[in-house]
C-alpha cells in the first residue's frame, strides 16, 4: 500500500525489529536468538512502532 | 580576633544606619521577593535531604569508620585491621607466621555498595543542567532527593524527634532494667554506667565527674523549678526543642549498626582460626570483611530501604515505614512527599496537644499542609523557606565561647553556678560554664557568626527566664533566613536587589555581607520580626510607644507567603479562604490525576507556583465557570459540564497500565516458548495484534479479551531433567488475555523485552487509555471544592453571553455560602481580568501589600475597562430558549483539576459469578468480580418495611442456598443416600423422620462448626 509496508510480509518468519534501550541500535532477532543488543550488549530492547504495518489501519496517514 | 568593643554591646549597632536615610523621606521599600527564587537555589524543599546525605557520605561515614577503625582479635590483640576512607577502606593488618609479625597495608579494599540519593553530590546527575539532563533522559524539573532501589523510587520521610530531656529520662529508666550488656570491669557495673551511658554527651576526663554533677544539679533544679511553678515547664510541642532526622542521619545510623555487626562477625571468624593451631594458607585478615559471601553492608542497605523497616539492633529500634514509595500521581504530590515530616510517637492517643499549631512552628511549618483523620497534625510539611542544618564541628566554638569570657565550669563552685548576676552557657545541651554578661556574650556571638567567622546555622539564644545562654550548632534543627533590620530600618536596601537581579550578587553572599542570617527557633524568641520594612519604619501617628517597638525590631520576614509549605503554596487566595478549605485542597493535591491531555497554566497564578515549576508541569485547565443553577443536574456539588468543550479535549486524560509477562525457566531445563500467531481459524481474530514473534505490537488497538502474548507451558515442568527438544504435544497453551473495561479500547503504548533476575525473559507492555470526561468523574477547582460531573448538555443548551462566550462547565452558587471560599471568587475575577487584558494575574498568599497578589479593585477596574462589568456578572441567554437570564451570572475562568476517582475504575455489577469456596457465597470486590452486599442496615431497612420474601430472596437464593436432611426426631443434619435413594440420619441410624429443606450454606457450616466444638444445634421443624 505504501512504502512502509513491509516486504516480508507474506513469508512465513516475519522479521521484527527490536530497538536497544540503551544505544538506539535496531536489532533483528529471531526466535532462540540471546536477547541482547548486538552492538552493545544492552539487555533491555523495545519493540520498534511500525506505522501502518498491514495498512488496513482506519484513519492512518497516507504518505 | 579583634573585636571592637563598642561594636558589640548592641545587637544592630548604629555605625551600620546611613545617617542621611534617616532624614531623607522614606522611599519604597526594597522588593525583597527576588531573595526567594535565589534562596531556592541554594536552599530549601529538597536540599535538606540532599544537604543531609551528602554530609553523610563525605564526613558521616568517615567518622563512623573512624570511630571504629581498629578492631582487634579477643585471643590475640596484636592482630589487627585500620580503616581510612568509606566503602573503599584502607586496610592495615598484621598477619603473623611462626611467631614472627609483619605488617601490611591494603588500600581501597570494598566492603560494599552505597545506595545513592539522586541529585546529591556522589549521583552522576549532580551539577548537571537542564539541556544535559534532558539528554540524560531525565526530567530536568525533577528535584532529586530520593533513592531509586530496586527500580521502585523511595523516599526517606523525616522524623520529629522528642527532646533530648526525655531521651535521657527514657534511658534512666531503661539501664537498671537491663541485665546484660558489656562485660562488667573491675570499677563495676553502676560506674560504667554513670561514666559512660549516663548522660553520655558529657566528657568524663580522667574520671572527673564533676561536669556530670552539675548537669544533674541543673537537672533536678529545672524538675523542682518545674514543679513549683508551672509556667517555667517546657512546652512539649514547642519546635525549638524538636530535631528533623533526614535522610542522611537516618541512612548513617543504618550504616553504623551494618558496620558494626560486619566487625563484630569478622572478629567472631578471625579468633575461630586463630584459635586452630595448625594453619593451612597465610592468614590474610581483609578476607573477612571482602568478597562476595560478605556483603552485608550493601544488602542490608539494600533491604532497609525497600521495605522501609528499619532494625537497628544497638538501639534495639524497630521502625516501619521509614520510606515509602515516592508517589508520582502528580508532580506536586511527589514535591510535597519530599518535604513531609511525620513523628515518631504513635498515633492513637487522644491529646490534643501535638496536634494542634503551635506558634512556634510559624515559618518553619506549614500551617495549612497536613493530613485529614488520623494523623491530623501529626504530619506536617516543611514551608518554603525551611532549612534543616546538619551537624558542624563544635570544637572551634568551644574554644571561641571561652576567649569571649565565659567562666569554665571548673573553676566554678556550686553556690556560684545559679548566682542571679550571671547566665549559664550551654553548647549542645552540654553546660560550658557562666558569663557575666550574657546579652554582650550573645550579641558577640552573633557579630561573629554575621561576620562568618563562625557557622552560619549556629544559634544563639538567651533565656531570661532560665537564665541561660543556649548555643546550638547540631544537626536537624529547622532554621528560616530572615533580613536583618538596625532599628527597623532593613539592611537589604534596593541597590542590594539591582545587584542580585544584575547577578552580581547570590544568596550567599547576602549571608556573607551580614544582609540576611539564618535564625532557629529558639533565636527567633530573642528577636523582634517585623512582616514589613514599612511596618518597620513608618512614621504614621508616631507615639512613643510606637517609637519604642520600632527601634526594638531586629529582623524583617523575606516575603510573608514563605510561611506556606511548596503545595500550599498553589492556592491562589488561601488567606480569603476559610483554613480548613485549604487544608481539604492540599490533601487532594497528592491523589490528582495520571496524564493529563492538555495542561494549562493556571490564568492566576502565585509566586509559589512559578518558584517550583508548576506552570511548567501544570495539572489541569482553566474552565469558563458559570456560577448558576442548570437542569437540576448541579445539586450537592455537582457539575453541568459543556459536551463540546469535553469534544475539545477539556478533562481527557491518558492512564497508562503496565501488564508483565514473563517466560519462564524450569527446574527440568525446560522452557515456555513464544509461538507465531495463527493468522486463520477460529483464534485468529483474538491474535489479530499479534506480531509474528508472538507478542503484542506496539501502537495496535487492543480490546478486552485479545492476545497479547501466544506462549505455551510444558506439560511437566517438575520431574527429571529433560534434554532432548520438547515436542508440539509436550506443551499446553497459555495464551495471556488483555483484561480492562468492556466496550473500552485501549492503545499498546511500548513493549519492552528484558531479562529479570532468574534470567528468564520478561516482556513489558505499556498500555495506554485515554479516557475524556464521563458522568461521575471527579474534579477539583484549587480551593477544596470537589464536585462529580452530574451532566452532560450539548453547548446549543448552554446558557451563552452576548459576547458569544459559553461556559465550560456550570457549579451551582450553593456551593459558595456555607464553604466561604472567597478566594475561589477572587480567583474567578482575577483570571477573567487575565484573560481579558493578556498578563497573568497574581494571588500569592498574604500578597496584596507587596504587590505579589492583584486586588480586587485593580481587577474590577481591568474588567471595567475591558467591557464587563466590574462585579464580574454577565448577562446571559437562555440555550433553551434564547431569552435573556433574569439574573446577572457570575462567569469566568476558574483553573480546574480532573481528580484519579473516575467511574471506570469503580463502576461494577454482577448476575452470577465467583463464590468464597468456605461459605459459598459470592466473592466481595471489583477486583474478584464480587456481588455487592445487602449488609446489616439494608436488612434492617427491609425489616422495618416488611418485605421478608425480599429478605429471604437476597440472603439465601440469591446467595447459598443449600438442600439439607434434617432429622424431625433428634434435629440434626442427615444425608442423601444416592444408593439407597433415600435420605438418612447419621445420628438415628434411619430414615423415618427426615425432611428436606434449603438453609444457607453458611447456617450449615455454622452448625458444624458448632459440633466441632461440642455444642449441639438442634433444629425444630414446625409445619408452616
Amino acid at each position: 500500500m505504501d512504502h512502509q509496508q513491509e516486504p516480508v510480509d507474506k513469508q512465513p518468519e516475519l522479521l521484527v525489529i527490536y530497538v536497544c534501550g540503551d544505544c538506539g541500535q535496531e536489532n533483528i532477532l529471531k526466535s532462540g536468538d540471546v536477547f541482547q543488543c548486538r552492538e552493545c550488549g544492552f539487555r533491555i530492547l523495545y519493540k520498534k512502532r511500525i506505522l501502518d504495518k498491514k495498512g488496513d489501519r482506519i484513519g492512518c496517514v497516507k504518505y | 580576633m579583634r573585636l571592637d568593643h563598642e561594636d558589640l554591646d548592641l545587637t544592630n549597632d548604629d555605625n551600620f544606619i546611613d545617617k542621611e536615610k534617616l532624614s531623607a523621606p522614606i522611599k519604597s521599600t526594597a522588593d525583597k521577593f527576588q531573595l526567594v527564587p535565589e534562596f531556592l537555589k541554594v536552599r530549601g524543599l529538597v536540599k535538606q535531604h540532599l544537604d543531609s546525605f551528602n554530609y553523610f557520605i563525605n564526613v558521616g561515614i568517615k567518622k563512623i569508620v573512624q570511630a571504629n577503625c581498629r578492631i582487634a582479635s579477643v585471643t590475640d590483640p596484636s592482630i589487627y585491621l585500620r580503616y581510612a576512607a568509606p566503602i573503599y577502606v584502607n586496610i592495615e593488618y598484621v598477619y603473623g607466621s611462626h611467631g614472627k609479625k609483619a605488617t601490611s597495608v591494603k588500600d581501597n579494599v570494598k566492603i560494599g555498595r552505597m545506595p545513592i540519593m539522586l541529585r546529591s553530590c556522589r549521583c552522576v546527575l549532580h551539577g548537571k543542567d537542564e539541556e544535559e539532563l534532558a539528554r540524560l533522559g531525565e526530567c530536568p524539573l525533577d528535584p532529586g532527593g530520593y533513592f531509586v532501589i530496586k527500580g521502585t523510587e523511595k523516599e526517606c520521610v523525616s522524623e520529629g524527634v522528642n527532646t533530648q530531656k526525655q531521651a535521657l529520662d527514657y534511658l534512666e529508666a531503661k539501664v537498671k532494667k537491663t541485665s546484660y550488656g558489656p562485660p562488667p570491669e573491675k570499677d563495676g557495673r553502676a560506674l560504667y554506667i554513670l561514666r559512660d551511658l549516663f548522660l553520655a554527651h558529657v566528657p568524663v576526663r580522667d574520671n572527673n565527674f564533676r561536669q556530670k554533677c552539675f548537669y544533674v544539679g541543673v537537672m533536678l533544679r529545672r524538675m523542682i523549678e518545674a514543679m513549683l511553678n508551672k509556667d517555667a515547664m517546657d512546652d512539649k510541642d514547642y519546635v525549638g526543642n524538636k530535631r528533623l532526622e533526614l535522610s542522611g542521619q537516618l541512612m548513617s545510623l543504618l550504616f553504623e549498626d551494618l558496620f558494626k555487626t560486619m566487625l563484630s562477625e569478622a572478629i567472631k571468624k578471625v579468633d575461630a582460626i586463630l584459635l586452630k593451631q595448625s594453619r593451612a594458607s597465610r592468614f590474610d585478615f581483609s578476607q573477612y570483611i571482602t568478597g562476595e559471601s560478605h556483603n552485608s553492608i550493601s544488602f542490608g542497605l539494600e533491604r532497609t530501604l525497600s521495605t522501609g523497616n528499619f532494625d537497628i539492633k544497638r538501639f534495639r529500634m524497630h521502625r516501619k515505614g521509614m520510606t515509602q514509595v515516592l508517589t508520582r500521581l502528580s508532580f506536586i504530590g511527589s514535591l510535597g512527599f519530599i518535604t513531609k515530616i511525620s513523628p515518631q510517637f504513635e498515633k492513637s492517643r487522644k491529646v490534643s496537644g501535638p496536634r494542634s499549631l503551635q506558634p512556634s512552628q510559624w515559618g518553619m511549618l506549614c500551617p495549612c499542609d497536613t493530613p485529614e483523620g488520623e494523623s491530623c497534625g501529626l504530619v506536617k510539611n516543611l514551608a518554603l523557606m525551611t532549612h534543616v542544618t546538619t551537624d558542624e564541628e563544635e570544637g572551634p566554638l568551644v574554644a571561641m565561647c571561652y576567649k569571649l569570657g565565659v567562666t569554665d565550669l571548673e573553676v566554678l563552685s556550686a553556690e556560684e553556678l545559679h548566682t542571679p548576676d550571671s547566665f549559664l552557657v550551654i553548647l549542645n545541651g552540654l553546660i560550658l560554664g557562666k558569663h557575666r554578661r550574657p546579652q554582650y556574650f550573645a550579641n558577640s556571638l552573633r557579630m561573629l557568626r554575621r561576620a562568618g567567622k563562625i557557622g552560619e546555622f549556629v544559634s544563639v539564644f538567651t533565656n531570661e527566664k532560665q537564665h541561660c545562654v543556649y548555643v546550638a550548632s547540631d544537626g536537624g534543627r529547622v532554621c528560616r533566613p530572615l533580613v536583618i533590620a538596625d532599628k527597623g530600618i532593613s539592611r537589604v536596601k534596593q541597590h542590594h536587589m539591582k545587584e542580585l537581579q544584575d547577578g552580581v550578587r547570590t544568596f550567599d553572599d547576602f549571608i556573607r555581607d551580614g544582609l540576611i542570617e539564618y535564625l532557629d527557633v529558639n533565636e527567633e524568641n530573642n528577636a523582634l520580626i517585623a512582616l514589613y520594612e514599612s511596618e518597620a519604619t513608618t512614621e504614621l501617628d508616631e507615639g512613643a510607644e510606637a517609637a519604642k517597638i520600632r527601634a526594638d525590631i531586629t529582623h524583617i520576614e523575606i516575603e510573608p507567603f514563605t510561611i506556606l509549605g511548596v503545595v500550599a503554596g498553589l492556592i491562589p487566595y488561601p488567606h480569603h479562604n476559610q483554613s480548613p478549605r485549604n487544608t481539604y485542597q492540599l490533601n487532594r493535591m497528592d491523589t490528582l490525576l495520571y496524564l493529563l491531555v492538555y495542561p494549562q497554566r493556571p490564568l492566576l497564578t502565585t509566586r509559589t507556583i512559578e518558584l517550583v515549576g508548576y506552570d511548567k508541569l501544570g495539572a489541569g485547565q482553566n474552565a469558563t465557570v458559570a456560577v448558576m443553577s442548570n437542569t437540576g443536574y448541579d445539586i450537592e456539588d455537582a457539575i453541568v459540564m459543556n459536551k463540546s468543550s469535553l469534544d475539545r479535549g477539556f478533562g481527557r486524560c491518558i492512564v497508562m497500565k503496565k501488564i508483565v509477562a514473563t517466560c519462564q525457566k524450569y527446574d527440568n531445563s525446560t522452557v515456555d516458548r513464544i509461538l507465531m500467531p495463527q493468522r486463520t481459524g477460529p483464534d485468529a481474530e483474538k491474535m489479530q495484534i499479534l506480531d509474528d514473534d508472538g507478542i503484542a505490537s506496539p501502537g495496535e488497538i487492543i480490546r478486552p479479551n485479545d492476545v497479547y502474548i501466544y506462549k505455551q507451558i510444558p506439560v511437566c515442568t517438575t520431574r527429571d531433567k529433560i534434554t532432548s527438544p520438547l515436542s508440539d504435544s509436550q506443551y499446553r497453551p497459555a495464551r495471556e488475555f488483555f483484561k480492562g473495561p468492556e466496550g473500552e479500547t485501549q492503545v499498546v503504548d511500548r513493549v519492552a523485552l528484558c531479562s529479570d533476575k532468574s534470567g528468564s525473559l520478561c516482556i513489558k507492555y505499556i498500555i495506554r487509555h485515554t479516557r475524556r470526561p464521563e458522568l461521575g468523574d471527579k474534579f477539583s477547582s484549587r480551593h477544596g471544592q470537589k464536585g462529580v460531573c452530574g451532566t452532560i448538555i450539548q453547548q446549543e443548551d448552554f446558557p451563552f453571553s452576548e459576547l458569544g462566550i459559553c461556559p465550560d462547565l456550570i457549579m451551582n452558587p450553593h456551593g459558595f455560602p456555607s464553604r466561604m471560599t472567597v478566594g475561589k471568587m477572587i480567583e474567578l475575577l482575577g483570571s477573567k481580568a487575565g484573560v481579558s487584558c493578556g498578563r497573568f494575574h497574581y494571588g500569592s498568599a498574604f500578597g496584596e501589600r507587596s504587590g505579589h497578589a492583584d486586588k480586587v479593585e485593580t481587577i474590577s477596574k481591568t474588567l471595567v475597562d475591558k467591557g464587563f462589568s466590574y462585579s464580574g456578572k454577565d448577562l446571559l441567554y437562555s440555550g433553551l430558549s434564547g431569552e435573556p437570564l433574569e439574573a446577572y451570572i457570575f462567569m469566568g475562568p476558574i483553573y480546574y483539576q480532573k481528580l484519579k476517582h473516575m467511574v471506570l475504575d469503580k463502576m461494577h455489577a454482577r448476575g452470577s459469578g465467583p463464590r468464597v469456596m468456605m461459605t459459598r457465597q459470592p466473592t466481595e470486590g471489583k477486583s474478584k468480580n464480587g456481588g455487592l452486599r445487602v449488609g446489616e442496615m439494608e436488612r434492617d431497612c427491609l425489616i422495618a418495611y416488611g418485605a421478608s420474601m425480599l429478605i429471604y430472596e437476597r440472603l439465601m437464593i440469591s446467595s447459598d442456598p443449600f438442600e439439607v436432611q434434617v432429622c424431625r426426631a433428634c434435629g440434626l443434619l442427615g444425608y442423601y443416600n444416592y444408593k439407597l435413594k433415600k435420605a438418612v440420619c447419621s445420628t438415628c441410624k434411619n430414615g423415618d423422620n427426615i425432611a428436606t429443606m434449603k438453609l444457607p450454606y453458611a447456617c450449615k457450616l455454622l452448625f458444624q462448626e458448632l459440633q466441632s466444638m461440642n455444642v449441639v444445634p438442634r433444629l425444630k421443624l414446625v409445619e408452616a
